[in-house]
Formats: C-alpha cells, sequence, structure tokens
C-alpha cells in the first residue's frame, strides 16, 4: 500500500522534504471535499503553505500537469492572519507553530484539510481520544 | 487535521478524524489505515 501510493505520484522521494511533499499530495487525492467547497466543477483544488518550507518549491513541481478528480491543483504561498477562503488545504511549516492556532481557529468547521509539519497540528479537545491506526503505515 | 510525527527516523502522519468529519471532509479508508493513528470522539 506504501509503494502503491508514492507510485502514483511518480516521484522517487528519497530526502525528508520529498517524502514530506508526497504526503500533501497523495492526501488530496484521498480526501472527498463536499461539493460546496468548490464555485463549480471544474474549480482547482487550492493548496496553501504557510511558512518556510522546500515544500513550497517541491510541490508545485509535483502537481504540474496533473489532475485530481478532474480537477488542476494550484499551490500558492499562505500568510500569516491571511484569508483562507477558497482554499482547500493548509499546510503550516514547522516554523508557524503560533500562527498555526490562528488558522485552526479560522478554518474550524470549514472544509479546510489543516496538515502541520509539527505534531500537535491537530489539537487534541478533551472528549477526543487517540485509537490505533491498526497498522504502521509510512510512505 | 493531520500532523507529521517523526518515528525512527521516518516520517508518518496522524489523523483527526474528528475534525475532519465536522469540517465535511471524508478520507478514503486507505488513508486512515496508513496512519500512525487516527482520532475520533470518545462519546456515541
Amino acid at each position: 500500500m506504501i509503494t502503491l501510493f508514492l507510485g502514483v505520484t511518480g516521484a522517487r522521494a528519497t530526502t525528508e522534504p520529498e517524502v514530506k511533499a508526497a504526503f500533501p499530495f497523495n492526501f488530496i487525492k484521498s480526501i472527498d471535499w463536499p461539493p460546496v467547497a468548490f464555485t463549480n466543477e471544474t474549480a482547482p483544488i487550492v493548496v496553501r503553505v504557510l511558512g518556510e518550507t522546500p515544500l513550497q518549491e517541491l510541490l508545485p513541481q509535483m502537481v504540474q500537469d496533473v489532475k485530481v478528480k478532474g480537477r488542476a491543483v494550484c499551490i500558492q504561498s499562505l500568510n500569516a492572519g491571511q484569508s483562507v477562503a477558497h482554499c482547500h488545504l493548509v499546510f503550516v511549516a514547522r516554523s508557524e507553530a503560533a500562527p498555526a492556532q490562528e488558522l485552526l481557529r479560522a478554518t474550524k468547521g470549514k472544509p479546510v484539510l489543516t496538515v502541520g509539519e509539527s505534531p500537535g497540528i491537530h489539537l487534541q479537545r478533551k472528549n477526543d481520544q487517540f485509537r490505533d491506526g491498526g497498522k504502521n503505515g509510512s510512505f | 487535521m493531520i500532523s507529521f510525527v517523526m518515528v525512527e527516523r521516518t516520517v508518518r502522519f496522524e489523523v483527526n478524524t474528528t475534525a475532519m468529519a465536522t469540517a465535511g471532509l471524508r478520507a478514503d479508508s486507505r488513508l486512515l489505515a496508513v496512519a500512525r493513528r487516527s482520532k475520533r470522539n470518545q462519546s456515541k
């Protein structure tokens, strides 16, 4: 399964940034957004990157000329405090822990997938509980 | 909703399925299967 995920990207990930860049791309392919998240049936999937990370260069290369579920994928940078309207995935670099909390509040309940380079970006709430994922998967 | 974690020098990720469901996002079961761990509400 791990090979399948990487194989679909067409990339041979060797360095840590390359491996991490493969993740958001595979997340895009594995997540279904509700129709309300798009203005029309061919609107692109918009990915925005918050903070300094090699992924800002790697991701555009990875999604160039690629369509996911009939949609192009657009990579943009995001500054702290900037609106995430019309955005489908936000990648938060390790350097942006504090702005990330603001971002999580802004996106709560909205169809915006938040992906953090640092552990804990997904926050834990009182009634939430971890369970084993079942398999020791990794890319 | 998703965080990277380093486990024994390997990049893995964790998924907050509660937050995803609240946002109306649906994850492919294959994604959750390869997650290091996922999280959902204890109640209900």
